[in-house]
């Protein structure tokens, strides 16, 4: 069986060969910096499937006195057949003098039977200073391939196509800061070219790297969908002395509640994180705020839910739908009443529980006590921006590039709702929240449909990118 | 599948659900059993079960009552068939036994039961049952909840399908049981009492009609155990009258005739009573299974088992995390001194530049010289040093603000010192305007001077 292919991505310091490693090996402990010389040492990283390793790249130092070893190679006359044995002896010869720690790092997965991945920045012009390190690199004889990284917004890709197709066959371009899914995958494929040894390993590394792409996306419906089902039905209760409690006890538990509410969504989106391989995310963003103002402003509901309109919409079609089933039981013969009561009962519903969060409960004395309890939610709007801020951080983060090292700001600007969810989705989510609002046998089948609805949502929007 | 082991798997996904590397081996080893989850889990277990001192495992113990209810319910059904019987045949010879009685408790009753049965079969199938809730089996399950203290065993959970399922099939067994007790009845009473059948009702049914009841009842066996379907002469001598408490002295004459009833009556017990609640039993035992696979594979944390087994452990990042971390310079504080920039070098030093465009590079900047020296980035190192040499008084480097400066650079910059009096370095923008680069560029060009300081050097 042939070895597992590896990869040394190689090149001009700061040209974004740590991102480039960061990104597709979905790491972001990868040192990523805008200082030359940051990387100091090769470090692999490989990518395994059941314990096989399937390939590994290769983070590398930046050429520092690419001239001088293209010097040194070229002291003695070498034909092209004993280059590659050239580029060893050097390696063998060097490989303690601190002048050339850096090149040594480079050339050593090379010269051990490393494919070469030479990453340069379209963004910049190119330079003639470049033509030693591509030179070196040619005497090598290693499979190659240029990627065409651009860092900034200027862009010079064709000067670099015309410089690079001299060194390399195969080019291509790769924003690892933007780079989704779909330019993850054609990138494994334009590296399966460079070797036909190769062609099998990287084909199954395609294979198993779309799989489990689809069980991210699989735990995430599944996170988001036992987050808003608990949500939904959780509870907080405090035991009181007298069956009338005052204020204060009220909105301390009022309180309380709200903040488990919160801690569920923030742990959530932490596992969500964590899916993702997003361990060392900075971001900022707002809590979920529970004020009724927040929760059930114009802005909220624009942002995150449903406006009352929306919300009594959807519970009169869904009321419609419970009463046109009786009417179909009676074969239409009650004139479709059960339709449309059924409608009016559900929007009139909808209606009155817009605004309301969580009834207070007073529930049985019980050795001379009595059992204040909060909860479980009655706001039918809540399941929607909870679920709506939950989609929108699953979205940011699984598109979320591993080389970004900046502060992820999390404020959606639009309707979020409108860009993810259709109508026909709208509509079935409301009759799964009605359904795991009753937190039953029923509700824990509700919330796996519901797991599974998302899980759809999320596969049109995160396999397409 | 057994109950037990559904009781055991609630414990054994608890205990070893979390290893994944363990799980996925043995799902590797036992691959042709992917399609089949439930029975996967079962050699899973069978791996892992530990048996308690007594040769049971925690499952085996939980499950035990609901066995040992069942067998008891069993018993009790029968002997409550049995003593129906005795009541319902019970003769003194002053008044011959209404078998319409005996068909109402042996057949109707059993019947009626059945199409309850049927009808928690339909609803369990489609959704949680609210009828089985009625069935005493149901509330045994609830039991056990009671009869177990233990630690481990006390957070085992009955699955609401399975829990119907059980009562349904308990239900069932409990109904043969019971028809086996009545027909039991029926046989010891007729083999030690002469005992006379008549059929009496207020309602006007003609023997006819009553006939023909009766070969419908019989139609199951009618064709291969005649002698077990009542013939129309019998059927008309055993119509019965209570009025006038005397019995017909015709009827009386033709007493053993009357005793001909029982093969009809054992036969309507054993095919309706105990023949189509035993079709009932296997059908509850085939929903039943079904139920226990469902609820297998609905046991919190099962399907992540599953997962676990079933897809592959995908590893990718660093092998040796932190390990190309070098001495980052992003965070010290660049407090090198900052060149100021004159408006004439004696000497301007374009890197990587081309000469001809040298001149108005500086002038981008705003500064100019007497003497211009261009180093290609393609010459020798040899070729660069010679034209290093060339340098005198006071230099100014043009350098590509963009391309991060290297050790290659350093190295030139310290010949390049030997000869002049003083550097100073600008880092220039893009073509074609260049100019002197963004902060963004100088900030770093300055820390790595302020990192590895050259005689005679700044940065602007």
């Amino acid at each position: 069986m042939n070895k597992a292919p590896a990869f040394a991505v190689v090149g001009h310091p700061n040209k974004g060969k740590s991102a480039i490693v960061s990104a597709l090996a979905m790491d972001d402990t990868v040192a990523v910096s805008d200082v030359p010389g940051t990387t100091k040492r090769h470090s692999a990283y490989p990518f395994e499937v059941d314990g096989t390793r399937l390939y590994t790249l290769i983070d590398t130092p930046g050429f520092q006195r690419p001239a001088e070893v293209l010097e040194i190679l070229r002291k003695e006359p070498c034909p092209a057949d004993k280059r590659f044995e050239a580029v060893r002896a050097f390696v063998r010869r060097y490989k303690d003098n601190p002048r050339f720690a850096d090149e040594i790092e480079l050339l050593t997965p090379i010269v051990e039977g490393a494919g070469i991945v030479y990453v340069v920045d379209g963004s910049k012009p190119y330079g003639s200073e470049y033509e030693a390190e591509m030179e070196i690199l040619r005497w090598t004889g290693q499979p190659s391939m240029a990627l065409i990284n651009r860092i900034d917004e200027s862009d010079f890709t064709d000067a670099w196509r015309r410089a690079l197709s001299g060194y390399f066959h195969i080019i291509r371009t790769f924003d690892p800061m933007q780079a989704h899914y779909t330019q993850h995958l054609a990138l494994l494929e334009s590296m399966a070219q460079m070797d036909e040894r190769w062609t099998a390993s990287l084909k199954r590394s395609v294979e198993s790297f779309t799989a489990y792409r689809k069980r991210q996306i699989k735990h995430s419906a599944e996170t988001i969908a036992r987050t808003v089902s608990e949500a939904l039905c959780h509870t907080e209760s405090v035991t009181i002395a007298a069956d009338v409690p005052d204020e204060s006890q009220k909105t301390m538990l009022m309180e309380r509640y709200k903040e488990s509410l919160r801690n569920m969504e923030a742990h959530a989106k932490t596992k969500i994180e964590k899916i993702w391989h997003h361990s060392r995310i900075q971001k900022s963003e707002d809590t979920l705020s529970l004020q009724n103002d927040d929760l059930f402003s114009e802005k909220s509901a624009e942002l995150f839910g449903l406006t009352r309109k929306e919300i009594v919409t959807a519970g009169a079609v869904t009321g419609g739908i419970g009463g046109a089933g009786i009417d179909l039981l009676f074969l239409g013969h009650t004139m479709f009443l059960g339709g449309i009561v059924g409608a009016i009962g559900g929007g009139t519903a909808a209606y009155f529980a817009f605004e309301k969060l969580s009834d207070i409960e007073i529930l049985g004395r019980k050795l001379g006590s009595y059992t204040m309890r909060a909860g479980p939610m009655k706001s039918r709007n809540f399941p929607y921006v909870l679920l709506n801020r939950l989609l929108y951080h699953t979205m940011r983060i699984a598109t979320l590039s591993h080389a970004k090292r900046e502060t992820l700001h999390l404020q959606p600007d639009t309707r979020f709702v409108e860009r993810y969810l259709e109508e026909s989705d709208r509509k079935h989510l409301e009759t799964l929240h009605r359904k795991m609002r009753k937190c039953d046998e029923e509700a824990q089948k509700a919330r796996l449909s519901y797991a599974e609805h998302l899980k759809r949502v999320l596969e049109r929007k995160l396999l397409s990118q | 599948m057994k109950l037990s082991d559904y009781f055991d798997l609630q414990t054994l996904v608890k205990r070893h659900g979390n290893d994944k590397a363990a799980l996925r081996t043995f799902g590797l080893a036992h691959a042709s059993l992917f399609a089949q989850p439930p029975k996967l889990l079962h050699v899973w277990m069978r791996e892992h079960i530990r048996k308690e001192n007594d040769g049971t495992t925690p499952g085996e113990h939980y499950a035990r009552p609901i066995a040992d209810i069942a067998f008891w319910s069993n018993l009790v059904a029968c002997i409550f068939g049995l003593t129906a019987a005795f009541a319902l045949l019970h003769y003194n010879g002053k008044e011959p036994v209404n078998l319409l009685y005996y068909l109402f408790a042996a057949v109707a009753l059993p019947l009626l039961t059945m199409i309850g049965s049927v009808a928690a079969m339909v609803r369990a199938m489609r959704t949680h049952s609210a009828m089985v809730r009625f069935s005493p089996a149901y509330w045994l399950q609830r039991i056990l909840g009671f009869l177990h203290k233990e630690k481990e065993t006390r957070s085992y959970r009955i699955d609401p399908l399975l829990g119907d399922w059980i009562a349904i099939r308990r239900a069932q067994s409990m109904g043969v049981c019971y028809g086996i007790g009545i027909l039991a009845g029926l046989l010891v009473t007729i083999t030690l009492h002469d005992v006379a059948f008549v059929w009496s009702t207020t309602l006007a049914i003609t023997p006819d009609a009553f006939e023909r009841f009766v070969k419908a009842v019989a139609f199951p066996w009618r064709d291969w155990m005649p002698q077990a379907v009542p013939s129309a002469e019998l059927i008309a001598q055993s119509r019965y009258f209570r009025l006038g408490g005397e019995i017909d002295p015709e009827m009386v004459a033709k007493a053993q005739r009357l005793g001909e009833w029982w093969p009809f009556l054992a036969m309507a017990t054993a095919v309706y009573t105990i023949g189509l609640r035993m079709l009932l039993w296997a059908v509850a035992y085939v929903g039943y299974a079904h139920a226990l696979r469902k609820a297998v594979l609905r046991i919190e944390g099962v399907e992540a088992l599953l997962e676990a087994m079933r897809e592959p452990t995908v590893r990718t990042g660093a092998e040796h995390p932190n390990r190309s971390v070098g001495d980052s310079l992003s965070h010290r504080e660049a407090e090198a001194t900052r060149a100021v920039l004159k408006g004439a070098y004696d000497i301007v030093v374009g890197w990587a530049c081309e000469k001809e465009k040298l001149p108005a590079v500086a002038e981008s900047v705003g500064t100019s010289a007497s003497r211009y020296i261009a180093i290609e980035g393609s010459e020798t190192y040899e070729e660069k040093r010679a034209e290093l040499q060339k340098i005198s008084g006071e230099a100014l480097f043009l350098v590509k603000g963009w391309e991060p400066p290297i050790s290659e650079f350093a190295d030139m910059l310290e010949v390049a010192s030997e000869y002049a009096e003083a550097i100073t370095v600008v880092p220039v923008g893009l073509p074609p305007d260049y100019g002197i680069a963004d902060e963004r560029w100088l900030s770093v060009w300055r820390r790595w001077l302020q990192m590895q300081p050259i005689e005679k050097t700044e940065v602007i």
